[in-house]
């Protein structure tokens, strides 16, 4: 059963357009930022300017992580192998590696950082609200790194009729459209939230 | 690096991406990606599509470039005389 569903979600000349890729790019960096923006704001003291910008952005963000994660290629990095095409499996084993060292030298450098400066550390108390954001921040670096990865992994195949598709102008319309929704939805409700 | 002539014999036969992709059991971005080099295919990937073209494995991969059409037909005229 699962691999009729799995394989209802194969990745398909759509999802390959240099328009589509482009999109998912776009989306997987922008949602590395939704975490560490709430973090700022819950735990800093902003003015509340800053904080609607903030949220503001913190909430386009959000949105582009849910646009990234929704994706049917972001969504092959996590499937079982067995459910794969070969060549997914090269590209999600090939990412996962890549994000393995980095993640393994920001663990390294921010070890470091804690030998070194565990006198001044030793002044400050954690609570389960600041352990909770550094898991977090943590969890989802992780997975928005390795699905940024892919999707400069990845590339456009362009066949005949998959350029017209790629050249056709509603996709335009439609990125324009996304992102102003965004926008304004954002702005819509950080100003809600901070007043 | 592995070189292929798999694009130059799915356009010969007329053959879509998704075409050669489903008759092997693979999805379409395999095939491209094995047409542009970006992925070297499986040895079992290699024998199902030299067998597909039915032509022999060293005939559509190869550990170096492959010489052009009008290159070894030469070859093969200087050969035959």
């Amino acid at each position: 059963m699962l691999t009729t569903v799995f394989k209802a979600f194969e990745a398909t000349e759509v999802q390959l357009t240099p328009s589509a890729i482009t999109r998912l790019r776009v989306s997987a960096v922008l949602s590395f930022f939704a975490i560490p923006i709430f973090a700022a704001v819950e735990f800093l003291s902003l003015s509340g300017g800053v904080k609607t910008v903030l949220i503001a952005l913190g909430i386009v963000s959000a949105l582009a992580l849910l646009y990234c994660y929704s994706t049917r290629l972001a969504n092959r990095l996590w499937m079982p192998e067995k459910y794969l095409d070969e060549s997914e499996i090269d590209r999600k084993r090939r990412s996962g590696s890549i994000t393995y060292q980095i993640l393994s030298i920001i663990l390294m450098v921010l070890s470091v950082g804690f030998i070194v400066f565990q006198g001044t550390l030793a002044g400050f108390t954690l609570d389960a609200r600041a352990v909770s954001f550094g898991l977090a921040i943590l969890l989802f670096s992780a997975m928005s790194l390795q699905t940024t990865i892919a999707a400069y992994i990845i590339s456009p195949i362009s066949d005949g009729p998959v350029e017209k598709v790629a050249a056709d102008g509603r996709y335009k319309w439609l990125i324009l459209g996304y992102t102003l929704v965004c926008i304004g939805g954002g702005f819509a409700v950080a100003h809600f939230v901070a007043s | 690096m592995i070189y292929n002539r798999v694009k130059l014999l799915r356009t010969e036969q007329g053959l879509s991406r998704k075409d050669l992709a489903d008759a092997v059991g693979v999805n379409f971005q395999t095939i491209g990606y094995l047409e542009r080099g970006d992925y070297n295919a499986s040895l079992e990937l290699a024998f199902k599509l030299a067998d597909y073209f039915e032509l022999p494995i060293d005939m559509v991969f190869s550990p170096r470039p492959f010489k052009s059409m009008a290159q070894e037909l030469a070859d093969a005229k200087r050969a035959a005389e």
